[in-house]
């Protein structure tokens, strides 16, 4: 089997503005994209590209003009022997499009085997709980406010994106863990705002309030400052979702007790052929690899299967505070439970609504 | 999809006793088992049980009384979920039969998927080269003889297991060496042999004969030496075929520096789940994971061969041509192409069980 084409088709997203904190804007119009990677015996292969921040026009051509070139030709299932190569491009795109090539790749070969992604990969399970991400809101009684929606559907555990104001964000954890009581777990994802002192008073405070793990305090880079915190606080730590050179920046954070879980998603760290290596070496060291949203709605299929596939991730994350991260598929992933399962058809095994995107098509690069 | 069944099967395998030390006998007269794992879909997985060693009979009973009762009513395709459920039962089972329940089920889903496993794992390359890795011989003329004969295949690498003596192994290797030359790959592989002091003379030596790497020099538990060894050394030590804890004691020979390259197989790590797991451990340190062969048997090798092909940092297939030994038991065994492997193509392990040839020697069925 060969590949024939490669392509890269945009429509419009349209969503209501939302923000993870008081700078970063997501929503809008933006454009999402469908890459499409077709074969000469008729099967093909999926992925979404760009996310409700960054559209797909800021990534496609780059995959058009430095991708398509090297897989043309090739056997798709050589998904390891073309990751490497992608892999090798990483100066020139992003790790957007690799992973969006990667998706593409494994949704083909669960194609050709009739099974989902998870199934080739050895499922460890069969559902996961999820937790609610919020979105910034503007003030502590709107985050506990969304906090109890999810306690009172029976949802087990619910993240915070605060202000990244150290005090204030104090406050919001606070009033959340007040709304909710003790027994729901809470998490708190300060986004890399803080510095060293900061994200001890912090992460003193939410450990006080039981908090679950305390995500991103620091910069990505700083695994000095993240060292000196992980030997001071008991609260788990969990990094490394950006850390630089992804898969292969994570031996240094491991070494130095930089962090207690790693992290990661197809987008950012390039596919689902590093994710489940990153998992992998997480395992290694009875570490945790918890998998972060994806950004679109087939990036976050191919998370949940690699969260099926391997034995170390506890959660789904998802973003209930918006549809912005649900576009573009005839039925999207059902989280109505708190729980999500295992995908059961071929492939990524989500149909892509086409009627939908197609009102909104902008442009199709080859 | 359900486990329904799991059996089995027990033949006579005879061969001609060989050696990989002056102590360590393979071959003789063992039983091989065939497991089988049936399912209510009417598709079966099989792996084989046992090496020439170490006989399907010294397993066969955690098999049946611990693992069987378990995998009845599982989804087979469950095997991630599985396999952690056995590796909790290292005490009970012995990691041979963890491992053959492992591959059986990936049999099954290879099959199911109608594709050789390595293609359910992201497949990596299209072959791989061989090394030739000896048998203990006796003097260091037979050595000379069986590299020379690799060499004029057109074979590339070749390791030797030597006496475990380190003067005599020094000359084994030094002799070799001046046989092949100096463009044939050479690995020592000491098997746990030496005390420190003769580890870094040997090392040291070999260096001087510029081989390509040192396995096993010191005993598998020996982490402090280790460290010591591979601080001082620059030719690379290849460890951790049998460290204790398997896959999940890797950490310390990793954040201790202990090892430069990882090694394992699919029975020494308990299966192809924790095999390829391991690879990717050190894939995220830049380190290869080179796939041990030749502890087991005919579809244990196959089983490597999968691995091999789905993990971007093994260089080498292990081959022992030395004896027939290993091989045992299939229609066709795995071929060596100009001293490559090529990957499979059939569905599952992809290599046909020689029924009519077992059936003649069958000792017992047990399920």
């Amino acid at each position: 089997m060969k590949i024939t084409n490669v392509k890269v088709e945009l429509f419009d997203w349209k969503t209501e503005p939302w923000k993870t904190n008081s700078w970063t804007q997501f929503g809008n119009t933006v454009q999402l994209g469908v890459v499409t990677i077709e074969t000469d015996e008729g099967v093909t292969g999926n992925a979404f590209l760009g996310s409700s921040r960054v559209g797909a026009d800021h990534h496609a051509p780059g995959l058009i003009e430095f991708i398509k070139p090297i897989v043309m030709g090739r056997n798709p299932q050589d998904i390891g022997a073309i990751w490497k190569d992608l892999w090798k491009m990483n100066r020139s795109v992003s790790t957007y499009v690799i992973g969006a090539i990667d998706i593409c790749l494994w949704d083909i070969n669960g194609k050709i085997a009739n099974q989902p992604i998870h199934r080739l990969l050895g499922t460890c399970k069969e559902t996961v709980p999820v937790y609610s991400s919020t979105a910034f809101h503007e003030t502590k009684e709107e985050y506990a406010e969304e906090a109890l929606v999810f306690k009172n559907k029976g949802w087990t555990a619910h993240k915070i994106h605060p202000h990244g104001n150290p005090e204030y964000d104090i406050e919001i954890c606070k009033s959340v863990r007040d709304a909710v009581g003790n027994d729901m777990k809470l998490m708190l994802d300060s986004m890399w705002s803080y510095q060293y002192e900061d994200a001890m008073r912090v992460g003193r405070a939410i450990e006080e309030l039981n908090f679950y793990w305390y995500e991103d305090p620091l910069v990505e880079e700083d695994i000095y400052s993240y060292k000196k915190l992980h030997q001071k606080l008991d609260i788990p730590i969990m990094s490394t979702e950006y850390a630089p050179g992804r898969l292969y920046g994570m031996a240094e954070w491991i070494t130095e007790y930089a962090t207690d879980f790693l992290r990661g998603d197809v987008a950012v760290t390039g596919g689902i052929t590093p994710m489940i290596r990153l998992a992998n070496l997480a395992e290694a060291f009875n570490m945790k690899c918890e998998i972060h949203h994806g950004g679109n709605s087939l990036n976050n299929v191919a998370n949940l299967h690699i969260t099926m596939a391997v034995p170390n991730c506890e959660f789904f994350e998802f973003f209930p505070c918006t549809g912005a991260n649900m576009f573009g598929l005839v039925e999207d992933i059902d989280f109505e439970s708190g729980y999500v399962t295992a995908p059961n058809q071929p492939g990524l095994g989500y149909e892509i609504d086409w009627d939908l995107l197609k009102k909104g098509h902008t442009a199709t690069l080859e | 999809m359900k486990i329904q069944n799991v059996k089995l099967d027990m033949f006579e395998w005879k061969g001609r006793p060989w050696k990989t030390s002056y102590r360590m006998v393979f071959g003789q007269d063992v039983n091989l088992g065939v497991l089988t794992i049936e399912t209510d879909e009417g598709i079966k997985g099989n792996a084989f049980l046992g090496s020439s060693r170490l006989s399907a009979d010294h397993h066969y009973r955690g098999l049946i009384d611990f693992a069987k009762p378990f995998l009845i009513g599982k989804n087979p395709q469950n095997i991630g979920a599985i396999w952690k459920d056995l590796w909790k039962m290292n005490r009970s089972l012995s990691l041979n039969v963890i491992a053959s329940i492992d591959i059986a089920l990936w049999d099954i889903n290879g099959k199911i998927a109608n594709q050789p496993i390595h293609r359910l794992l992201g497949t990596t390359k299209k072959n791989v080269p061989v090394y030739s890795s000896t048998a203990y011989h006796e003097k260091v003329e037979e050595y000379v003889v069986e590299a020379i004969k690799y060499k004029e295949m057109g074979w590339t690498a070749h390791k030797i297991h030597p006496h475990g003596t380190p003067e005599k192994d020094i000359e084994i290797c030094q002799k070799i060496r001046n046989a092949v030359g100096n463009d044939m790959k050479l690995m020592l592989d000491s098997m746990w042999a030496y005390d420190y002091e003769s580890s870094l003379r040997v090392g040291r030596a070999i260096e001087d004969l510029n081989f390509y790497w040192y396995e096993d020099p010191l005993v598998e538990e020996d982490i402090y030496n280790y460290k010591k060894l591979a601080k001082k050394l620059d030719i690379p030590i290849i460890a951790t075929e049998y460290i204790p804890g398997r896959f999940y004691g890797i950490s310390e020979w990793i954040t201790q520096n202990a090892t430069d390259i990882i090694r394992g197989d699919v029975v020494a790590m308990g299966g192809i789940t924790p095999l390829v797991r391991l690879a990717h451990l050190a894939e995220a340190f830049n380190m290869n994971c080179e796939i041990h062969s030749g502890s087991g048997n005919s579809l244990d090798n196959v089983a490597n061969l999968h691995v091999i092909l789905s993990i971007p940092n093994c260089e080498f297939y292990e081959f022992f041509p030395c004896t027939g030994e290993n091989r045992f038991g299939l229609i066709e065994e795995i071929e060596f192409n100009k001293g490559y492997v090529d990957a499979p193509v059939k569905p599952g392990l992809g290599f046909e069980i020689d029924w009519g040839l077992l059936k003649k020697s069958h000792v017992t069925t047990i399920e």
